[in-house]
């Protein structure tokens, strides 16, 4: 074999090892998901495939799972929504003002998402009980919206960078108003960074787990990840066909997301390395 | 539309001090007049241009649009670009990426809601002779096309004022002398009026009816290009306009037994011109003389200083022959339609006293 040819085939070799690596705990996610009886494995049985347990988390109400799927939901989108609508004015102001100590402001913001939740969720947990938004949905996208804001930020800071200020001084003699600018010129030219810096968002609101477990109560307000960790209680055996089908179906929207807009993510984290 | 300039100034703080871009800026360009602003990168012209646009605030002074100020800081007054009626056209274009051709001239008109939007469009792209790619965006556009684009957004409302950027500088030799043709013809057509700011200065002599030749952030000289190039005001004038440069040499007036001798290059000759009792006797001063005004082997005459050289140097130019000569201590630049002059040659200069350019001797040697 040719020199080529084994440096592909090792490099193939792997690739599949870390696909495999990765994808394995999916697999068997999938595999118990869709078996009768969740001991096969261990057991010898035969794997007989039903699409039971999926059946069951969707229609039975008791399991909640629908209502913690609508609350991931909504949490993560508004947290998406309101990380936008609160870093869009800040990255306008850090790239077109002139601002003392800009850097420092970035920076500082940058330090905060530095801390671990752990050592926040107990105050947190006081400040929202006191402003009676334990177990609600807007408790959990504030705390939220507040910690992926540095990420957000600095995102859409790097693109907006990108956007050369003479466009701006064309624009304002051309007749447009400060905020005119903004929107006119550019939001809609660092558009993919909106949505990717959007996207990231989502995706992180939707995996969070500590503070939603902390934060919640019940299915008013309790989102996916909690909801699978917090299955096995509620009946006398742990129902591993359900968990694992739920695992799946929550899964689901994130991997999609993901899939589709896979370049944007990337060209989202490295915005601003080099030019788009 | 007049626009008037009173002692305006301008200083950028930067972390450490305060930086002077513009002091005491004395100023009026008249209505319909193409006027140029020129100087060397950092003298300060585009600040001036940002001035008048409104997207800098001065420091100090007024600034006019027919006597109405526009800007006077010391009354706290300062109007938005939105509010002057100004248009722009930048070096680097700064057309809107995600506009279409057409969106892109007719956005100072959707901005500020006006009526006809689509005739006027037109009207202007046909003028510049860009209808045919309204439906194009920026990106699919040569150089030449994208200044013709930004050329159309600036005049497609009729703005009171139209300010040009060195906006010829990034198209290639041939193009930007065909468009500077244009863009002359264009201004003249619509009777705006015009400030370019540019720092070649055979594009400030070519289009200009006046030019104001800038240096570090002061106003040098304010002329027709005819009077810069004849009379210019001091050293940094005489050596940025004309192309080869001038002839700048240190010299001084001595005095003789048979009246005023001038010591240049090491010599003293004969002073044959009218007296210059303003350059006292041994006072060095900076003596000027353009290449083209240096007389090779002149015929007999005693109103020539003459001064006995050698070539160094030849270079042909096609239509002329620019040659590098030495004489005495000195090397001067000289040029000539004549192709008979060889590198070694021994020759004599003549030079007539009314050609000859006096300048104060400056620190600085340009």
């Amino acid at each position: 074999m040719s020199r080529e040819g084994r440096g592909k085939v090792l490099t193939w070799l792997a690739a599949a090892g870390v696909v495999a690596f990765s994808l394995a705990p999916l697999a068997y996610a999938l595999l118990i998901a869709l078996g009768r009886d969740p001991d096969f494995l261990s057991l010898g049985r035969a794997f007989v495939p039903t699409w039971d347990h999926f059946a069951a988390i969707i229609t039975t109400p008791s399991l909640h799972f629908r209502d913690y799927l609508v609350n991931s939901l909504l949490v993560s989108g508004l947290t998406a929504l309101l990380c936008l609508l609160l870093a869009v004015p800040a990255a306008f102001a850090l790239t077109r003002l002139e601002l003392k100590g800009k850097m420092l402001i970035l920076l500082g913001i940058l330090g905060l998402s530095m801390f671990p939740p752990v050592s926040l969720v107990g105050f947190l947990f006081k400040l929202l009980a006191a402003w009676g938004l334990i177990n609600t949905r807007t408790g959990l996208v504030l705390p939220y919206a507040a910690w992926t804001l540095p990420l957000v930020l600095w995102i859409l800071v790097s693109y907006f960078r990108e956007i050369p200020p003479e466009l701006d001084r064309a624009a304002l003699v051309d007749g447009c108003t400060r905020l005119q600018v903004l929107t006119r010129v550019i939001l809609p030219l660092a558009g993919p960074g909106l949505f990717s810096a959007g996207l990231l968002a989502f995706i992180f609101a939707f995996n969070e787990f500590l503070l939603a477990l902390v934060l919640t109560t019940d299915h008013q307000a309790r989102t996916v990840p909690v909801g699978l960790a917090l299955f096995q209680g509620l009946h006398g055996q742990t129902p591993w066909g359900e968990i694992m089908a739920a695992t799946v179906l929550a899964l689901a929207p994130v991997a999609l997301l993901t899939a589709v807009f896979q370049k944007r993510i990337v060209h989202g984290l490295t915005g601003g390395a080099v030019k788009g | 539309m007049i626009i008037r300039l009173e002692k305006l100034s301008k200083r950028f703080e930067t972390r450490s001090r305060s930086v002077i871009a513009l002091e005491g800026i004395d100023l009026e360009v008249a209505s319909g007049e193409l006027f140029v602003l020129l100087g060397p990168s950092g003298s300060g012209k585009s600040t001036l241009l940002n001035l008048i646009a409104g997207l800098e605030r001065p420091f100090s002074g007024r600034i006019l649009f027919d006597r109405q100020p526009v800007a006077d800081p010391a009354r706290k007054l300062h109007l938005p670009p939105r509010e002057r009626n100004v248009a722009m056209v930048f070096q680097t274009y700064a057309l809107y990426p995600h506009l279409s051709v057409f969106d892109n001239i007719a956005f100072p008109l959707k901005v500020a809601k006006e009526p006809d939007q689509e005739d006027r469009v037109k009207a202007a792209a046909g003028m510049l002779k860009i209808q045919d790619l309204l439906s194009a965006r920026p990106a699919e556009l040569s150089g030449g096309q994208r200044q013709r684009v930004a050329i159309a957004r600036a005049v497609v409302r009729r703005p009171r004022v139209l300010l040009l950027d060195e906006p010829l500088s990034n198209l290639d030799a041939q193009l930007r002398t065909s468009t500077r043709l244009e863009l002359k013809t264009l201004q003249e057509d619509l009777g705006l009026t015009t400030i370019y700011v540019t720092h070649d200065q055979q594009e400030a002599m070519s289009l200009g009816q006046r030019v104001a030749v800038l240096d570090k952030g002061r106003l040098i000289q304010v002329a027709p290009p005819e009077e810069l190039y004849l009379h210019p005001a001091d050293e940094f004038v005489a050596s940025f306009i004309g192309s080869p440069p001038m002839n700048l040499v240190v010299a001084s007036f001595v005095s003789g037994n048979k009246g005023p001798l001038l010591r240049l290059a090491g010599q003293d000759l004969p002073w044959p011109g009218p007296p210059r009792p303003d350059l006292a006797p041994g006072t060095d001063f900076r003596l000027g003389i353009r290449p083209e005004d240096l007389l090779l082997n002149p015929a007999e005459d005693e109103n020539l200083l003459r001064l006995p050289g050698r070539i160094l140097a030849r270079e042909n130019l096609g239509r002329e022959v620019l040659l590098k000569l030495q004489a005495g201590s000195e090397e001067f630049l000289a040029l000539t339609g004549s192709k008979d002059f060889q590198e070694g040659d021994r020759l004599t200069l003549g030079l007539d006293p009314a050609k000859l350019h006096f300048f104060p001797l400056s620190q600085a040697k340009y």
